[in-house]
């Protein structure tokens, strides 16, 4: 009986979809206000952090969001930690209520059933975002809306041409430097994501982008595919920084070994890195960037909500905030962070549009092809593979 | 008899807390250990990280005993003797991070030391693939422990008197170490000997910072592997702090063993004449070490850059200090003050009780701390409560427990027995005998507890992050983010203040009681 009247009422609205989808844009803000947000995010750069810092007060101004910054140092540690949660039966209440995500961790999260279900199409600024970029897809995994994006990313090599007045133009050329000038080329221990990225950028340089690349992985396949690489290393690590006996320990100890003239190239996952890192005192006046001929690994950064969030429309709120022209210009501002924006120029006004895509000198090139990031499954035998071959030492 | 009362709710809220302790083995049960062990052996990294760990560890005890016993040795009867027992408490509050950072600034690759040495084209690097760096950082850092714990043996026994002997006896210094300290200190140092082995073995801030890379040691590689999204590296992370607890096990056993290996012959009366100078000089170059550590530390602290080969910055900025923020500041400091504070009314409590078997307590001192935390980890999810600071705090409280209780069993033993008797034929009740005898008689001993008990809290690594998932920062936390992150700036920033918040927590508490009993002498 009570049912009946909201049948007509239904109907009536269906013409007016936006209407209610604005409608319930509101009622997700109005539940927002008050909500405490814990943003996990890998929290290894100040200037990401200042960066989250202004956003979390710019929303708490506006929308009455309070947003807490989770500094971590890996994001498969808090999915490590949500999967806990749930195994102890925690689906309500759990630590995490938006997490900063991408690839094979939110490949887990999403197989495992630990994310929020499709939410990201509905945040109002999702309208301006840059369709043309793979922002549906994240390493080939469909997104399904259940994260939203954040910003761009791509594989760059950082050099100084006093040293190196011609920077390698594919995986050989590098190799052939390596055999020039040995110990004065590295790249991070795996599993860090650097460096499984950059194993990556080598495996599609070596194969040619193999299409196998993009399907589900199987060992036959796998043995294919990765045999070259497999030659590769063995050839160059005796070769490498310390002759692979150690490794940096993340991008940031390169950065420091190259700024010394320990190493000869650095590494990064955005191209507005060597950039933002000169401003910062970080790296020398006079760095560049580079990439192969062929292109660079290029990739999507993500915000996911784990489905035992208690504050999932708190966390809708920030997300939104997060594409809003204000927050992507400042991002990809070079002072600020230069993280690249995923919005659409033409669907930004004003002046701000071509600051979107404003690259400095010392960043990569855009002209830079962009590869796209192989499937998922393909990490984790990676680095399986890499740790049985050469993570004993010697 | 309120205060019986409370002093038995003390005891059990200390073995509540120490609850991990007694079911540190109850996630194993649901393991199937056999396969895991095989997995676990058959694992690429499982051998070389094996190897740099029993470097580290076991070179780690061999520099801190070696040095300790060479420095008591030879400073003992010299006029630096009791300036040297001076300076030991302040050696012992610097954090180990600080310390590790300070070593790290100095031996990294293109580090300072390679600066000053660049004409001789010397490489002393950390991070070796031996782990051998950590295992001589660890063991001088470790040494000023053993040195105290020697120091306070020489104190309560007549060795001091049989050194004096021997020496007018025309026996030279050397020999006297051999003779009559090792074999007489040794036994009674094999408890202190046995948590510098536990804190080698399962440190994983410093193993980070100084130890190998590649694969690390086996305690980094536990802790990565716990935090693995996949479920059989986590239950393989698992296994491995079984196998920290048995290579503790095994530690043990060699350290029981220790006075007899090390029994030197029977003097044959021959006076050998090997002079060990190693007094004055080492001591010297040890505290300038120090000097040298801290001055780095500051020097990044206020850089804008500083590239190789420059031995001073090249442009100089506040950015670092500015980019600090108070919270973790302040986290650490109420942690740390409540922490200390609830460990010692609990432990006053306890000891109040008249129970004689309490050394329990010190039991955490003899673990790693990896299985522990993740007993407490599982304590925290099954009790559904959120990781917070108060879930912290009572995460520290294990380990500020039993260093609390360290310092004041024996004060609490030593109380003059006929005062308190006199007070109570005079009519003061157990209560009041406690509020106005006791405790003001402790306050040495309490205050230097708090020092104690304060800097552990500070101390704290896996602790914090475990259990506060993140979200509690203290500044040791920090400290080791930014060390992650890369920016030498930012880590010296952030190494100051940890390092600066454990020295002067240190001296306003060892100055405490000169201030309350400004005209006692002997109470302060």
């Amino acid at each position: 009986m009570l049912k009946r009247p909201f049948l007509p009422a239904l109907l009536l609205a269906l013409p007016f979809a936006s209407m209610t989808y604005a409608q319930d844009w509101s009622a997700v803000e109005s539940e927002a206000r008050g909500q405490t947000v814990y943003f996990n995010a890998w929290g290894g750069s100040d200037v990401i952090n200042s960066y989250i810092e202004w956003a979390a007060e710019r929303v708490a101004e506006e929308s009455g969001v309070q947003v807490e910054l989770v500094k971590i140092t890996d994001a498969a540690a808090v999915v490590t930690r949500i999967s806990t949660e749930f195994g102890a039966g925690n689906t309500d209440e759990g630590s995490v209520d938006l997490m900063w995500v991408n690839g094979e961790n939110f490949r887990r999260l999403k197989q495992e059933g630990l994310l929020a279900e499709s939410w990201a199409q509905d945040l109002p600024n999702s309208e301006l975002v840059d369709y043309r970029l793979p922002v549906t897809t994240d390493f080939t995994v469909p997104t399904d809306g259940q994260e939203s994006p954040w910003g761009g990313a791509q594989l760059t090599l950082i050099y100084h041409p006093d040293r190196l007045a011609t920077p390698p133009s594919n995986a050989q050329e590098l190799l052939g430097l390596a055999q020039d000038q040995p110990g004065m080329l590295a790249y991070p221990r795996v599993p860090d994501f650097h460096a499984t990225s950059f194993l990556k950028q080598l495996l599609l340089d070596l194969s040619e982008e193999d299409s196998a690349l993009y399907q589900p992985v199987t060992d036959s396949e796998f043995e294919r595919v990765t045999a070259p690489l497999w030659g590769y290393l063995d050839q160059l690590h005796p070769l490498l920084w310390r002759e692979a006996q150690a490794f940096p320990q993340g991008i940031a100890q390169m950065h420091s070994l190259f700024a010394d003239g320990e190493l000869l190239t650095s590494l990064s996952f955005n191209p507005n890195d060597a950039a933002n890192l000169v401003r910062s005192g970080t790296l020398p006046e006079g760095v560049r960037s580079f990439g192969f001929q062929r292109g660079m690994l290029g990739n999507i950064h993500f915000v996911a909500i784990p489905a035992n969030s208690k504050s999932k429309a708190g966390a809708k709120v920030f997300a939104n905030f997060l594409i809003s022209p204000e927050a992507q210009l400042r991002k990809a501002d070079l002072d600020i962070w230069g993280d690249p924006s995923v919005l659409d120029p033409s669907k930004v006004s004003g002046p701000s549009a071509a600051q979107l895509i404003e690259r400095d000198p010392a960043a990569l090139p855009a002209t830079t092809p962009w590869i796209a990031e192989p499937h998922a499954s393909w990490v984790e035998p990676l680095e399986k593979a890499w740790l049985a071959r050469y993570g004993a030492g010697s | 008899m309120s205060l019986r009362l409370f002093s038995f709710a003390a005891l059990l809220i200390c073995l509540a807390l120490y609850l991990p302790v007694i079911t540190l083995l109850a996630p194993f049960w649901e393991l199937e250990l056999v396969s895991s062990w095989a997995m676990l052996v058959k694992a690429t990294e499982f051998v070389p990280a094996l190897a740099g760990t029993l470097v580290s560890t076991l070179g780690s005890l061999i520099v801190a005993l070696g040095l300790s016993y060479l420095l008591m040795g030879s400073l003992i009867f010299t006029s630096g003797y009791q300036r040297f027992a001076r300076q030991l408490p302040l050696l012992l509050a610097v954090p180990h991070l600080a310390f590790a950072v300070g070593i790290y600034l100095l031996l990294s690759p293109k580090g300072w030391l390679e600066r000053i040495l660049a004409p001789l084209d010397i490489g002393i690097w950390v991070q070796d693939s031996y782990g051998l760096s950590l295992a001589v950082a660890l063991g001088i850092k470790e040494s000023w422990f053993l040195c105290w714990m020697i120091w306070a043996q020489l104190q309560q026994s007549t060795l001091a008197d049989q050194f004096l002997v021997a020496q007018t006896q025309g026996y030279q210094r050397a020999q006297i170490i051999r003779q009559i300290l090792v074999p007489q200190i040794l036994p009674k140092l094999r408890w202190p000997l046995l948590a510098v082995a536990a804190y080698s073995l399962s440190s994983v801030e410093m193993a980070w910072v100084l130890g190998p890379t590649h694969p690390p040691t086996l305690a980094v590689l536990a802790w990565s592997w716990l935090l693995d999204p996949m479920q059989e590296q986590r239950e393989l992370g698992m296994v491995m702090t079984l196998f920290l607890m048995l290579l503790l096990l095994a530690l043990a056993l060699l350290i029981w063993q220790l006075p007899i290996l090390l029994r030197a012959k029977a003097p044959s009366g021959r006076r050998r004449l090997g002079r060990l100078t190693i007094g004055r000089p080492a001591r010297r170059s040890l505290l300038v070490l120090h000097l040298i550590l801290a001055l780095l530390i500051l020097l990044w602290s206020f850089t804008h850059s500083w590239f190789y080969p420059a031995l001073l910055p090249g442009r100089w900025s506040l950015n670092a200090w500015q980019s600090l923020s108070f919270e973790p500041l302040l986290t650490t400091l109420s942690l740390g003050f409540t922490s200390a504070l609830v460990a010692i009314v609990l432990v006053l409590l306890v000891l109040e009780t008249g129970i004689k078997q309490t050394g329990w307590i010190l039991l955490p001192l003899f673990l790693p701390v990896l299985p522990l935390v993740v007993g407490q980890y599982q304590f925290i999810l099954a009790l559904d409560m959120s990781p917070s600071w108060v879930a912290v705090l009572l995460a520290h409280l294990l380990w500020v427990i039993p260093y609390v209780y360290l310092v004041l069993k024996p004060a609490y033993i030593a109380l003059p027995q006929e005062q308190l008797l006199t007070a109570r034929t005079l009519g003061l009740n157990r209560a009041e005998l406690f509020t106005r005898l006791k405790l003001p008689l402790l306050l040495r001993p309490i205050c230097a507890a708090f020092a104690l008990g304060f800097s552990v809290s500070l101390a704290q690594y896996l602790p914090t992050i475990f259990i506060g998932a993140g979200r509690v920062e203290t500044l040791t936390t920090e400290t080791l983010s930014r060390f992650a992150g890369g920016d030498k700036r930012l880590l010296g920033a952030q190494t100051l203040a940890l390092l600066a918040v454990a020295l002067i927590a240190y001296s306003l508490a060892q100055r405490l009681p000169q201030m309350v009993y400004a005209n006692r002498r002997s109470m302060h």
